[in-house]
C-alpha cells in the first residue's frame, strides 16, 4: 500500500512537471513570436483575434475547459464520461466546419463570444462528467 | 502581394503550432483518465490547486478569456499593451505570497468570484479591441 502511494505521488510529480513544461514551452513560443513581430509573425492571442470567425470552435472549447476545472460532476463509470467527451468533441468540430467554411462573420460579436463560451461551460457541465476510478482509490 | 502571402504564412504556422499543442494536451489527458490513478487530469490538479495555495489560477485563467475572446472598445479602460501583463504577473507573485503567509479557506464560491473578475479584467484591461 506504501509503495503504491509513494509511486502515485511521484507519477502525480512528473504529470505536473510535463503540464509545466508545456505551459513553460508555449510561453517561450510565444515571447518569441512577440521578438519576431516587426518580420511579420503574429502572437498566439493575434491570431485568436484576427481570425475569430474561424476559431469559434475554440471559445466553446475554453468555455467547456474552464467549468470543467471548476464545475465538474463526478461519475463512477467510464461510459458516462466517454459519451461526455464525444458529444462534447462532436459539437467542437462542427463549431469548426462551420468556422473553416466561413459560415461565420469575420468579426464576432463580444455577446456572441460570451454566449458560446458559456455553451461551452453549461454544455460540459450537463453532458461530459468526469469518470473517477474510486475502486483502485480505495 | 508577397508580403501578403508572407503574413498569411507566418498565421498559418502559428495556427498549426497552436493545433499541434491542443493535440499534443488532449492526447496527454486521454492518457491521463485511462491510468489506474486517480485524479490526476489537469483539470483536477488545477482545481486542486487554486483551492490551496496558486488560487489565482481562476482569476488568471478568466483574464485569458477576457483577453483572447472578449475586450471592450472603450478607451478609458486603455493602459497599453504591456501594463496589463505586468500587473496580472505581480498579482501571481502577490497571490502566492498571500496565500503562503495566511492559509485560508478558499470555497468554490471565492474561485467563481475570482474567475468573473478575471474575465472582468481580461475584458476591460487587456482588450485586444482597443481602436488605437
Amino acid at each position: 500500500m506504501k509503495t503504491y502511494l509513494t509511486k502515485n505521488v511521484r507519477r502525480l510529480k512528473t504529470i505536473k512537471i510535463v503540464l509545466a513544461v508545456l505551459l513553460g514551452v508555449m510561453i517561450v513560443i510565444d515571447i518569441v513570436l512577440v521578438a519576431l513581430g516587426p518580420k511579420g509573425w503574429p502572437t498566439f492571442s493575434k491570431v485568436v483575434f484576427d481570425t475569430q470567425g474561424q476559431l469559434v470552435w475554440l471559445s466553446f472549447l475554453f468555455g467547456g475547459l474552464v467549468a470543467k476545472i471548476f464545475y465538474n460532476r463526478k461519475v463512477p463509470t467510464f461510459g458516462q464520461e466517454l459519451l461526455g467527451f464525444t458529444s462534447f468533441s462532436i459539437v467542437v468540430f462542427l463549431l469548426f466546419l462551420l468556422g473553416y467554411f466561413g459560415l461565420f462573420p469575420e468579426d464576432v460579436s463580444n455577446e456572441i463570444q460570451l454566449a458560446v463560451l458559456l455553451f461551452g461551460g453549461f454544455f460540459a457541465y450537463g453532458v461530459w462528467p468526469q469518470y473517477l476510478n474510486h475502486a483502485q482509490s480505495n | 502581394m508577397d508580403s501578403l502571402e508572407g503574413w498569411q504564412d507566418t498565421y498559418v504556422v502559428v495556427r498549426n503550432i497552436m493545433i499541434g499543442f491542443a493535440i499534443l494536451y488532449l492526447l496527454f489527458e486521454i492518457a491521463l483518465n485511462l491510468n489506474d490513478i486517480d485524479e490526476d487530469t489537469s483539470n483536477i490538479l488545477l482545481y486542486k490547486a487554486s483551492k490551496e495555495r496558486l488560487f489565482f489560477i481562476p482569476f488568471a485563467l478568466g483574464a485569458i478569456v477576457g483577453h483572447l475572446f472578449l475586450g471592450t472598445d472603450d478607451l478609458r479602460f486603455d493602459i497599453g499593451d504591456l501594463p496589463p501583463v505586468l500587473i496580472l504577473f505581480g498579482l501571481a507573485v502577490g497571490t502566492v505570497i498571500v496565500a503562503y503567509k495566511v492559509p485560508f479557506k478558499k470555497t468554490d464560491l471565492f474561485l467563481g468570484v475570482l474567475l468573473f473578475l478575471g474575465i472582468l479584467y481580461g475584458h476591460l484591461f487587456w482588450s485586444m479591441n482597443m481602436p488605437r
